[in-house]
């Protein structure tokens, strides 16, 4: 029977995001125990825990990794309501086994009042960027103008949704007809504040942030994870959402040679392509794979379920089990069996005592 | 009779037994379902099964149980009843038997109903237990079950009064609360002498047994049902009334904590004791337990709270249930019906997939769980990424002949692209076709010259003769059909010797149907014949051909009109309706989609009139764009036509390599660095090899794309004393010395021989200054360099250092600190330090820049 490797991570609560590098050879895990550690991958692909250190002082929400030309730099958020930017340098004060790398504080964001519930960077074509979103609905971005002082940071934009706000993600493209989008998520449970996904487009000329004016249609339960798939020259994102089902959404930007440019507003064609309610219940997390074909959530039912398409029509291709095991699918699913179908074998019979009566 | 409302508790010590109570009280025992079944045993998860171990019917109207704390191996179940009796109870035989604590019963003077019964958890002998009200009796009573009535009989001096007969009776130790209802109560961890309780539907108090005239806190909430203090913790106690959840910090009860609204009446509440600050609550008549994972807070406000619903079981409004003591997270519930679940909650998983087809995802808090492309479950998937991956390792579009690019692309289709791309090539090559300035490779439209659906194109009309029978078939012939048929591969007419590759390939009736679209019966039946030692339906097919007449209206052709449906190869199906087509138009040809495109436009351009094919070229045109149909590349060729094809076919399959390698391949570089969409393509496809570090593939591809258009010098040296450029002085010398020779000066065949005849300078050309010097070995940068041989230390046993030794005596230096020196010896320097090895500078050059 497959059995899926296993990390013994030692975080001492909950993990709550694990995050690779751009090569896939480094991984960040954060946890509710307010620590950060950092995985390093051998030749033998064995993980190695290389740093592990306190960062916040609450629960660290989630860790992200930079563009490697910006050095090995991550971000991470947490409920202490701050967003936090680390990199690794070299220290020759410390032990030479440790390779001498520690991970330091390079800045720590404080604008926000609430807790900041995710964090990820702008693709790497728009510059040093770095966005959070935080429970009390604004999308703050920062900018690093000199990228090899990752200390200084200036608070940018400001976007307030009115929603909160759980998680947010970029687009990813190198088409330069392609506008920036960021997609952000609301946690919110009320179905009447309307849909809980939102996007802007970035656009680079005017600096600005704008909401577009289509809406994702039927969104209206809590979100809890959201992840455009890179683009790869295709001519439309692919928008996976993690709410009560899995929801893949199709972002088509409409080529403007009619949008008056200076608006700078530019016209999508968003469709739902598929939703799946095979978890049962609420979906926790998404992930694309490289190429965006291929997405796996998982689900309070403690399964991952990988997605694909063939041709336009997405179906489930695979479920593994939380423990790595294949669920096996002859197992008789009715734990329903009443009461009344089992025997006794032990009975001990009534005991007819005049003190045993009820009283009233 | 009682209450059919059903609970449930785990054995506090027992791993694996549980009981349910609501007329009798069962024990059951989980087992794993592998293990031996019985046909009474019931499913209580998937891979648990309950087995029913013993009844006890003995109480009726049970309303409260608690597990007495200390055992071993058997259960003693204090159970609180509806007229008040707690009684001590076991499963048949057990040591508490000797003791004399099975059967006990503890009366209060006044009977009335037991709300509620709690072991204290260390000073295991007492038990409390509370009462509804009663004027003239207290409502919490503590009763000491060792002092027993064995050494200590009292006889009931109140069974008058009830006027019922008690023969034996214990009198609590402590009495408090007189004339209070006690709703619930819980004993403190660990202090075991402080007690909370809720009485009186409103209030909560905490006492200390020690001291029990006055409450230690006392304070005024709805919330007084089910108060239970968590399992590790003494500060906090949870408590629910109505539709509100209160948590209280015992240090100071006067506001709770946390007060969350439910919305719907709560029925029980209980704390996770594998996990710190998990709550579970139950809602009436809901079929979902909710848990509360409380947060701490940084500051002394209030903690946030995240909620969630699970739902074990089915669809069915649940009772009760009860978390496990010891696994992690696991809890019973049991439903209005009877239905048992053992369920683990399943901590929120967080997952992610790397570029290098990782897939991680959290299992409990502990553990990580990892699987990559290594694993067969992951093949099962077919996921693209290692496919584009592998082609990408094997050089995929790289190779210098366009054919050999196909076979490595392990796809049909893309084969077929990649081979036409040769074709055309070398039709290009060899003058066959003339190409214009932007299109390396023209398609069927640049042939035939079709522009916005219209074309000049004037053919003329032939009868052309059947080879073997006496027959004329109408056909256009015009040097722009001749050379569209080219690049069709359908050059048959001089040569066999395309038709033999076919039949190679194994594609005979491929074979057999080119063969009598050019008007070659008889070799169609010999391939055919060919064909059927390893098909042998073809010698069938075969004799049907041979029966083929000339004559208009035979029964040969009514016959084959009819069956030729029923033939599942297109090709066969096509030759026939050709055979048997009575008007010119061979729609049914023409429509067989699952021929070769190439054979379909072959055949048009050979058989259809100038409009016709016209007509029939911008139809397909239509419909390779709307299927994304790459081999549609014939008819665009690689023009920009071309880019709504890729684009769809990129759409279709993310193949962002294909599409960008045969940008990089076929498409004129004037047209691929304008255009946008190009160059889109391309920088994906280079930052996907990059994130899976394939840098040499990706360099490859770089110098396959800026072919024509060689990048500037990055780096120059100049001199450190007259600052003038000594690296210009260098290029000036090899130019000059170039002219001499009569070499043209870019190229680059011959610079690598020029290298070897410019003399080396040790010294700035300008001012005589020397040039930087190794760090190491002193001597300047431009020095004729010493061999250094195999017995030499720099170049050590491993295959890598061996490869890297060509390189070692190349000048490198630090981008920080500008210090240098040969490779070879800075690397053996770097091996044992990380410091600059020139003295005084503490730069770390080592560590910056390092992957």
């Amino acid at each position: 029977m497959f059995e899926a490797h296993t990390i013994n991570a030692q975080h001492k609560d909950l993990i709550h995001d694990v995050a690779y590098n751009y090569y896939g050879n480094r991984m960040a895990t954060c946890s509710s125990d307010q620590f950060v550690k950092i995985w390093d991958q051998d030749e033998h692909g064995n993980w190695n825990l290389s740093a592990a250190w306190k960062a916040h002082s609450g629960s660290v929400w989630k860790v992200t990794w930079a563009h490697p030309e910006y050095g090995q730099v991550i971000a991470t958020c947490s409920f202490d309501r701050t967003a936090s930017i680390w990199e690794e340098i070299i220290d020759t004060n410390i032990l030479k086994d440790s390779g001498g790398r520690q991970w330091v504080r390079r800045a720590n964001l404080v604008d926000s009042r609430t807790s900041v519930t995710d964090v990820k960077f702008a693709p790497k074509t728009i510059g040093l960027f770095l966005t959070t979103c935080a429970s009390d609905g604004i999308l703050r971005i920062y900018e690093a103008p000199d990228i090899m002082n990752l200390s200084s940071w200036t608070h940018q934009h400001e976007v307030s949704s009115k929603l909160s706000c759980s998680c947010l993600t970029w687009t990813s493209s190198f088409n330069r007809l392609h506008v920036p989008l960021v997609a952000i998520g609301s946690d919110d449970n009320n179905a009447s504040t309307g849909s809980k996904v939102l996007i802007y487009e970035y656009s680079e000329a005017f600096r600005k942030f704008s909401k577009i004016g289509d809406t994702v249609p039927y969104c209206f339960d809590a979100v809890h994870d959201i992840t455009f798939a890179t683009t790869h020259g295709r001519s439309y994102h692919l928008l996976a959402i993690a709410t009560k089902n899995v929801r893949i959404v199709k972002v088509k930007p409409i080529p403007d040679n009619v949008v008056n440019i200076q608006s700078g507003a530019s016209k999508f064609e968003i469709t739902t392509v598929a939703t799946f309610e095979d978890h049962y219940c609420t979906v926790w997390r998404v992930s694309w794979n490289v190429l965006g074909t291929v997405l796996a959530s998982s689900g309070d039912d403690g399964c991952v379920r990988l997605w694909k398409s063939d041709k336009e029509y997405w179906k489930c291709v695979s479920v593994l089990k939380g423990d790595g095991s294949i669920p096996d699918t002859a197992m008789a699913s009715d734990a329903a069996a009443t009461l009344s179908t089992k025997a006794r074998y032990l009975k001990l019979g009534p005991i007819s005592h005049p003190n045993q009566v009820p009283y009233h | 009779m009682g209450s059919s409302r059903l609970e449930v508790i785990w054995s506090p010590y027992h791993t694996n037994k549980f009981f349910t109570w609501g007329n009798d009280i069962y024990l059951y025992e989980v087992r794993s379902i592998k293990e031996q079944m019985k046909q009474s045993d019931i499913n209580i998860s998937e891979n648990t099964s309950a087995r029913l171990l013993a009844t006890n019917s003995n109480y009726r109207y049970v309303k409260c149980i608690d597990v007495y704390p200390k055992s071993e191996s058997d259960l003693l179940l204090a159970v609180g009843q509806a007229n008040g009796k707690v009684s001590l109870t076991t499963f048949g035989p057990s040591v508490f038997d000797s003791v004399g604590l099975a059967g006990v019963e503890l009366t209060p003077r006044y009977a009335r109903q037991c709300n509620t019964v709690k072991w204290n958890p260390a000073e295991t002998n007492l038990l409390a237990s509370g009462y509804e009200k009663h004027r003239s009796d207290h409502s919490i009573l503590i009763w000491d079950v060792t002092k027993g009535p064995s050494d200590n009989r009292i006889y009931g001096s109140y069974s008058s009064v009830l006027g019922v007969m008690s023969t034996e009776y214990i009198r609590p130790v402590i009495e408090i609360g007189l004339s209070d209802i006690a709703h619930s109560l819980s004993w403190f961890n660990q202090n075991p002498h402080y007690l909370i309780v809720g009485i009186n539907n409103k209030n909560l108090k905490m006492l200390d047994i020690r001291e029990i005239t006055s409450a230690i806190y006392s304070q005024t909430t709805k919330a007084v049902y089910g108060v239970e203090v968590a399992p590790y913790d003494d500060n906090y106690v949870v408590s629910f009334g109505d539709n509100q959840i209160a948590v209280w910090d015992t240090r100071n009860l006067e506001k709770s904590i946390l007060s969350l609204t439910q919305s719907k009446i709560v029925s029980k509440v209980s704390w996770c004791p594998t996990r710190r600050n998990l709550i579970g609550s139950l809602h009436k008549e809901s079929s979902a337990i909710h848990l509360h994972d409380i947060q701490q807070s940084v500051e002394n406000n209030e903690p946030s709270v995240l909620s969630r619903s699970i739902q074990p079981g089915q669809n069915m409004p649940l009772t009760s249930f009860s978390w496990h003591p010891k696994h992690e997270n696991r809890l019973i519930a049991v439903s209005y019906v009877g239905a048992i679940t053992d369920y683990t909650v399943f901590e929120r998983m967080t997952l992610n997939w790397s570029p290098s087809t990782h897939i991680v995802w959290t299992y409990g808090r502990q553990h990580l769980k990892l699987i990559s492309d290594h694993d067969k479950i992951y093949s099962n998937i077919q996921d693209f990424g290692p496919k584009i991956k592998r082609r990408a390792l094997a050089e995929y579009g790289l190779k210098e002949e366009l054919w050999q690019n196909g076979a490595i692309s392990e796809s049909e289709t893309l084969d077929n692209v990649w081979q036409w791309l040769h074709l055309s090539k070398t039709l290009v090559d060899s003058g066959n076709i003339t190409s214009s300035d932007n299109i390396y490779h023209p398609g069927i439209r640049n042939i035939l010259h079709i522009e916005n659906n219209q074309s000049t194109l004037k053919s003329e009309l032939v009868y052309s003769k059947w080879n073997d029978i006496a027959m004329t078939v109408v056909t256009y012939k015009s040097p722009a059909r001749e050379n569209a048929l080219q690049l069709c591969g359908w050059k048959f007419h001089s040569d066999s010797t395309a038709l033999e590759r076919i039949e190679l390939e194994g594609s005979f009736t491929r074979a057999a149907a080119i063969a009598i679209f050019n008007l070659k019966l008889r070799s169609a039946i010999n391939i055919l014949f060919k064909g059927a030692s390893r098909q042998p339906h073809l010698a069938v097919i075969a004799m049907a051909l041979s029966g083929y007449s000339t004559e208009k209206k035979s029964l040969w052709r009514e016959m084959c009109a009819a069956t030729k449906e029923q033939l599942s190869d297109p090709y066969l199906k096509a030759a026939f309706a050709f055979l048997v087509d009575q008007s010119s138009h061979y729609k049914h040809v023409l429509n067989e989609t699952e021929m070769l495109i190439d054979d379909r436009i072959g055949f048009a351009c050979t058989f259809l009139s100038d409009t016709d094919l016209v007509e029939y070229i911008c139809q397909l045109t239509d419909h390779v764009y709307e299927k994304g149909d790459i081999s549609g590349i014939l008819l665009t060729g690689s023009s920009e036509e071309c880019l709504p094809l890729l684009q769809k076919y990129l759409d279709n399959t993310t193949d962002v390599q294909t599409v960008s390698l045969i940008c990089v391949r076929a498409f004129a570089p004037s047209f691929l660095h304008e255009d946008s969409t190009c160059q889109s393509w391309i920088e994906s496809y280079r930052s996907l090899l990059d994130s899976w570090r394939l840098w040499v593939h990706r360099a490859k591809f770089d110098i396959l794309l800026n072919v024509n258009k060689v990048p500037p010098q990055q780096v120059f040296i100049s001199c450190n004393f007259c600052a003038k450029n000594t690296s210009a002085f260098m290029q000036e010398k090899i130019r000059n010395k170039a002219k001499m020779l009569g070499i043209q000066n870019n190229d680059a065949s011959n610079y690598q021989g020029l290298r070897v005849l410019h003399d080396e300078i040790t010294s700035c050309p300008h001012c005589r200054k020397p040039l930087p010097r190794c760090a190491i070995c002193l001597s300047s940068m431009g020095t004729q360099s010493t061999y250094f041989g195999p017995e030499s230390k720099i170049i050590t046993h491993s295959i890598q250092s061996l490869k890297s030794a060509e390189c070692s005596l190349w000048f490198t230096w630090c981008q920080t600190c500008r210090h240098g020196g040969h490779a070879g010896h800075l690397s053996d320097w770097f091996k044992e330090h990380s410091e600059c090895p020139v003295t005084g500078c503490s730069c770390n050059c080592q560590s910056l820049d390092d992957l």
